[in-house]
């Protein structure tokens, strides 16, 4: 009966979870392992999930955590390999998409600034929640935000030009 | 900041379309839940047969030291431990001799006890039941989580505790060859553990 109610619970949530995911990670196949690794972990805590009532938002915050914890490991490989980044279309005439853009800058920036990015602009988290979720103080919080939006405005103004001067041709 | 917002947004928002759309999770998470059992089973195997070998490492010492002097006769290998016995000692003075097969069909694994000459006891107090068999036919898996213990003589023990069924489990060999199973019934860890302890103290040492 629980293993059924597991099972629609995945299926029902999985379409806002892999958004979520892909938020998170910046990269459609480490989202997926999130996602596949996220649901493993609650169908071990189920009984106290259900009694909780709120298994979405317990997935969220595993989801959050999982990646940080692999923050480790992917500095790891980042010192033997380049970081990947996910293709990025280039519209065919050398016009850069800005979403694309943008996308290629989230996949660069620091997994943890990332998910400060996710917690506050798409789930509206206060300082104090993101703090928790993260395992972090809240003035922590704030410097690893300003930090990343100060990497992608440092980029933004550049590629808006480029993509100024490209488009008036 | 509200033009980054809002781009960042449109970018999230933008994702489905952005990417390929995904495959049924189920599957992928439904291997490695049969992957993170089989590696969990493992490693309970693995404790177990280390727990096992922590005793027959004991026997194996108290063996030794307990090798006869020259010219004396040798002594009965039932020294240490005495001699096979059908009561139990040590139980809480609450408990009272029930019906073993009544008890164990009333416990939450009946078909983990094993045959043999069963004992049980019954009681309102902290232990509710204990089931005892006495030279079991066969050894058999426990379940729960390995708890090691202090055996004051050579003989084999393995212990484990079960908080689904809120039982603690013990199957015991001694040197003489005797075997001893014991299925303790409480409501909370620490009662089945003193309880445990009090019973191998009492009836294994």
């Amino acid at each position: 009966m629980e293993a059924d109610e597991f099972e629609t619970f995945v299926r029902q949530s999985t379409p806002a979870l892999r958004r979520y995911a892909r938020a998170v990670t910046a990269d459609p196949h480490e989202a997926e392992d999130l996602l596949q690794e996220t649901y493993v972990r609650m169908a071990g805590a189920w009984h106290r999930l259900l009694a909780d009532g709120n298994p979405l938002g317990y997935a969220k915050t595993a989801m959050v955590r999982l990646h940080v914890s692999w923050m480790r490991t992917l500095v790891r490989r980042a010192r033997i390999a380049p970081p990947a980044r996910p293709q990025v279309a280039d519209g065919g005439l050398g016009r850069v998409d800005d979403h694309d853009q943008l996308r290629r800058m989230l996949a660069d920036l620091p997994p943890l600034q990332r998910v400060v990015l996710v917690l506050s602009y798409l789930d509206d988290l206060t300082d104090e929640a993101i703090a928790e979720a993260i395992g972090r103080r809240p003035s922590t919080v704030r410097s690893l935000r300003h930090r990343a939006l100060g990497a992608i405005r440092a980029e933004l103004p550049t590629h808006a030009g480029v993509v100024d001067r490209e488009v008036a041709g | 900041m509200s033009d980054v917002r809002q781009a960042l947004r449109a970018v999230w928002d933008s994702d489905p379309d952005h990417y390929p759309a995904g495959s049924d999770p189920l599957p992928g998470v439904r291997a490695r839940l049969r992957r993170r059992r089989r590696a969990q089973a493992a490693g309970a195997g693995l404790a177990l047969s280390a727990v096992v070998g922590i005793g027959a490492f004991g026997v194996m010492l108290a063996e030794r030291s307990e090798t006869p002097p020259t010219g004396a006769t040798t002594a009965s290998p039932t020294d240490s431990a005495g001699p096979a016995q059908r009561d139990l000692r040590g139980l809480p003075s609450y408990l009272e001799s029930v019906d073993a097969t009544e008890a164990v069909l009333k416990s939450e694994l009946p078909q983990l006890v094993p045959t043999g000459v069963r004992a049980a006891y019954e009681g309102s107090g902290p232990v509710t039941r204990v089931i005892a068999v006495f030279d079991f036919t066969a050894p058999t898996g426990l379940p729960g989580t390995p708890r090691e213990v202090t055996v004051p003589s050579g003989a084999q023990v393995l212990t484990t505790d079960d908080p689904v069924t809120s039982t603690a489990y013990l199957t015991a060999w001694r040197p003489d060859g005797s075997s001893l199973f014991l299925a303790v019934t409480a409501a909370e860890v620490e009662e089945r553990s003193a309880a445990i302890d009090a019973l191998i103290e009492a009836n294994l040492g």
